[in-house]
């Protein structure tokens, strides 16, 4: 039998009768006469074994057992004497341990020297009796005989068509409860005939004797053969027959089988009968749509509507849990704290019932158990009372965690933070009492003299808000000297647990919910193409349109690689249409607590919420929706880049090519420089046009080119692009390196191209800078050898903008180049929108 | 032939294995109580072919629910299901009429050897 299924519920139940276990001894601490506890303690115990041994896990079920026995010997002396407690306690202690051996799928530690170190009879009243012994090994190696052998004949009267002979049988040495087992098999041979005598016979068994062979003689009218069947009917005889090998202790752990949940049957059978109504729906509206019957087709959506939402909301209860799942374990932790200072502390949990998302009870449990040992550490003073109280209030879930301890005071927590540096006096005194309250949660704060062995050991109550709060609540502290304090966690009846799917843009991890996902693909660069200024890709066989995530959250022309080959699009989907969104690469998804965000980042579009890393980062959740709204409404009103480009005037445009005269001059003494030869470039033209109408202007979108990419940065940021047809390239490089180029892909070339780019850039900004009166600072230059349309939709892409208008400066080379052949360049700016504008009034002067 | 089984133990997980192994034997469960009080009302209501019996539970123990259960119904097919080292209680209920007993642990073919032997 496969017993790994049964791993994960073995787990849950061990950890709910331990924490019960845990409860139990506590109460019986303070009653140690409630024989009814005992009994309780005792069952618990009872069962563990029970699960542990049926699992195979056999140190657990030995200390169960001795538990077992120990309560049992309580249980007869009618109360748990006090000194026992907390023997029990550290044999509960050991056992959680075990089964967190267990889940962790490691062999269990070895228990032998707490088995050995048995109470003292004195103290215990009996000890217990026998070492445990389990004869687990009993199912590995069962050598079990049922053997009727036949001994010397007793003097009996015949009977006519009876038997009579004798039955000797022979159990297996380690059978389990023998004399249970001989009962069962005198009846039933009762059943059948007549028992003469048997050794042993039933008054002997019934004091429960231990024998290992039974033997009868027996009168019946059943054939010999018959009675032996009879016989081997019984179990332990049957399993001589299918002995199977030991099953293999390594049950394989997986992650999934450790989070089981237990679902109320009703609300199962509520999952299937909703699960039944919606494949009705679904014959529903297949039907309209095949009979294109669209009045039905609105209820019928309705109806669907309303069924997935109860579904939704169904689902939503079955991860509801009770709080008293972790709060089991506060009692005891209050009650070895109170051992360990000397306070005298009761604990009380109210509304233990109530419930919450497991997730949340997860992430709750530690900061609870903060919380409780707080209290009991610097709240309670010699003795008093903790209550840890829950209550439900509308869709939140308020816990509070309070004392009648010594209370704190505002006051004096003010002049702490001032003293400690953490605030001036001007912002502590202008705290309200309740955030001077919160100033214990503040990191490095604590209000503890001296700091406890439990409580004041870095783990503090900035960690419990921030735990709080990443949950989606809210942490409140009411107290006064003398008054006891108050803790109050208002937390989310659920939590928003969203998968998200992160992609990098514009150099930044940014996360998409993952309803907004439809797929992501990656694919060649040149593979976005643009027409009529619009980009878009095609996805089998059908145009989707591309917008770039950088475009859209206003961080253009940042990406890491703009000119890689690769590029990454979310496909998503946009008024009903798929809709790509250009991102640089694909990170991974996330299952993710997402909250949402507060004034005023609520008011930023497409921001729908943010979630902290695992380093403590803030990552932000966007939703393309709204963004793409805004976008689109944009687009439509052709609002922002385009209008001061058509305002250039003719002596904006001569202002421009003069710079670039000047700009290019420059670059070319720069160029003559590095190689030691004389190289001059010239200006022939400076034309503005749409970026996109680039490649039609160079020779057609096909046509090969070396592309030089920049960003200009500072404070007007703007794109460089240069274009060099692939002969010219080859030419500029052969006269620069002084040997014949003809691939422009190696790394030499590459290297001499983005140097160029480099020389002829930092030329021209230096020129163009010095006319408005800023500082332009270029880039690293990024390279790549594609089609002039690749090149040009890679920029646009990374951009962002469709219909961008580009200043297109016509450079040629000449001097010593060589052969006399031109070399023909071409320099682009592409200024940012919000940067031309600068541009053109600072040009005019 | 399938039976109809009621398997009565206060640990879900002892009920969900012991479900798993009638089940795929073939059997039916029909019911499931958690104490010894729940087992006598099941069995009335449902009236199963079999019953595996807890011997250690709250409320009533397996023993009491096995004689409520005789004493309603005097056919009752009971197996008690039992821990090692409850010797007295298994003879005691064997005495009660309890028509078999299984140990925990308890493997699967010996469950369904029980139960052939006790319903054949």
């Amino acid at each position: 039998m496969d017993m790994s299924q049964y791993r994960a519920l073995f787990l849950s139940e061990a950890r709910e009768h331990l924490d019960q276990m845990n409860q139990l001894v506590v109460a019986l601490e303070r009653e140690p006469g409630d024989t009814e506890a005992v009994n309780a303690l005792f069952r618990e115990a009872h069962s563990i074994k029970g699960m542990a041994a049926t699992m195979g896990f056999e140190q657990t079920a030995q200390l169960a057992h001795q538990l077992e026995d120990t309560l049992d010997h309580c249980r007869k002396s009618g109360g748990l004497p006090v000194a026992v407690a907390d023997r029990l306690l550290d044999a509960i202690d050991l056992l959680e341990g075990l089964v967190d051996d267990i889940a962790a799928d490691l062999p269990e530690r070895d228990i032998s020297a707490f088995l050995a170190d048995v109470v003292e009879p004195a103290v215990l009243a009996v000890a217990p009796k026998d070492p445990p012994d389990l004869p687990l090994d009993a199912l590995i190696e069962i050598d079990e005989e049922l053997v009727l052998t036949p001994v010397e004949e007793e003097d009996i009267e015949v009977l006519p068509e009876t038997e009579v002979f004798q039955i000797s049988v022979t159990l297996a040495p380690d059978v389990a409860m023998p004399a249970a087992r001989g009962l069962l098999l005198l009846r039933e041979l009762g059943k059948h005939g007549e028992i003469v005598s048997s050794t042993p016979d039933k008054d002997a068994l019934l004091t429960g004797q231990v024998f290992e062979q039974i033997s009868a003689w027996f009168r019946t009218s059943l054939q010999r053969d018959h009675v032996r069947e009879l016989l081997l009917a019984f179990p332990d005889a049957a399993e001589v027959v299918f002995v199977e090998d030991r099953r293999s202790p390594k049950s394989t752990p997986g992650a999934e089988a450790a989070r089981t949940v237990r679902v109320r049957t009703d609300l199962l059978d509520r999952f299937v009968n909703l699960a039944g109504e919606l494949i009705t729906q679904r014959h529903v509206l297949q039907s309209c749509a095949r009979e294109r019957d669209w009045t039905t087709l609105d209820p019928a959506l309705e109806r669907t509507e309303r069924l997935v939402r109860d579904l939704h909301h169904h689902v939503l209860r079955t991860r509801l849990m009770p709080l008293e799942t972790i709060a089991g374990r506060l009692p005891r932790i209050v009650r070895d704290l109170g051992r360990k200072t000397g306070k005298r502390v009761t604990f009380h949990l109210i509304g233990g019932e109530v419930g919450l998302d497991r997730v949340i009870l997860d992430e709750l449990a530690d900061p609870l158990v903060h919380l409780v040992r707080n209290a009991v550490d610097h709240g309670i003073r010699d003795c008093g009372e903790v209550i840890v109280k829950a209550r439900r209030e509308r869709d939140l879930v308020l816990v509070e965690v309070s004392d009648d301890g010594v209370g704190m005071d505002p006051a004096t927590l003010r002049a702490k933070a001032v003293q400690k540096g953490l605030l001036t006096q001007t912002q502590a005194d202008a705290l309200s009492e309740r955030e001077a309250l919160l100033l214990v949660c503040r990191p490095g704060f604590s209000t503890a003299a001296e700091v406890t062995e439990t409580s004041g050991r870095g783990v503090g109550m900035d960690v419990v808000k921030a735990a709080v709060e990443n949950l989606g609540g809210n942490l409140e502290i009411d107290s006064a000297p003398g008054q006891g304090t108050c803790f109050r966690l208002k937390l989310p009846l659920s939590i928003a647990i969203i998968k998200l799917v992160l992609v990098r843009c514009a150099g930044l991890p940014v996360a998409l919910p993952v309803t907004r996902v439809q797929r992501i693909i990656e694919i060649p660069r040149n593979q976005v193409e643009s027409q009529e200024g619009v980009l878009f890709f095609s996805l089998d066989g059908a145009r989707v349109p591309v917008v770039p995530l950088a475009g859209l959250l206003g961080r253009l022309g940042q990406s890491a690689d703009p000119v890689g080959p690769e590029t990454c699009i979310v496909l998503t989907e946009w008024q009903g249409a798929p809709l790509g969104l250009q991102v640089d690469g694909f990170i991974g998804h996330r299952d993710a607590f997402v909250k949402n965000l507060g004034f005023p980042f609520d008011q930023m579009v497409g921001l729908s919420g943010a979630t902290i890393e695992g380093d403590g980062s803030v990552l932000f959740v966007v939703d393309p929706q709204p963004l793409l709204a805004a976008w689109s409404t944009d687009v439509q009103t052709g609002t922002g880049e385009t209008m001061p480009f058509q305002q250039l005037s003719e002596i904006q445009r001569d202002a421009f090519k003069e710079v670039s005269n000047i700009g290019m001059g420059h670059a070319a003494t720069a160029l003559s420089q590095l190689v030691g030869k004389r190289i001059e470039i010239y200006v022939p033209r400076v034309l503005v046009l749409p970026l996109a109408e680039v490649p039609e202007r160079l020779g057609g979108a096909e046509k090969l080119m070396a592309g030089i990419v920049l960003r200009i940065e500072g404070e007007t940021p703007g794109s460089i692009m240069l274009l060099f047809p692939e002969e010219s390239a080859c030419r500029l490089c052969s006269a620069l390196l002084g040997e014949e180029v003809t691939s422009l892909e190696t790394q030499e070339t590459v290297s001499t191209l983005k140097e160029v780019g480099n020389i002829l850039s930092s030329a021209y900004l230096n020129a163009l800078g010095s006319l408005i009166g800023k500082t332009l600072l270029p880039s690293i230059p990024g390279f790549a050898y594609d089609m002039a349309g690749a090149l040009v939709d890679a920029l646009l892409i990374d951009l962002g903008r469709q219909g961008e208008l580009a200043l297109m400066v016509e450079t040629e080379f000449g001097g010593e180049l060589g052969q006399g052949h031109k070399v023909r360049g071409h320099f682009f700016l592409i200024p940012d929108p919000e940067t031309f504008e600068s541009f053109l009034q600072e040009a005019q002067i | 032939m399938p039976l109809r089984v009621m398997i009565v133990d206060d640990a879900l997980f002892m009920r969900n294995m012991l479900k798993d192994i009638f089940t795929r034997a073939g059997h039916e469960v029909v019911a499931e109580a958690e104490d010894g009080k729940q087992a006598l009302e099941r069995y009335q209501e449902i009236q199963p072919e079999l019953v595996t019996m807890d011997i250690v539970m709250p409320k009533r123990s397996g023993i009491e629910a096995l004689r409520d259960i005789i004493a309603a119904d005097p056919q009752a097919c009971v197996v008690m299901v039992s821990a090692l080292g409850q010797d007295s209680l298994v003879l005691e209920a064997v005495e009660a009429g309890a028509r078999d007993f299984i140990v925990k642990p308890f493997k699967e073919d010996k469950v369904l050897e029980v139960v052939r032997r006790v319903t054949s």
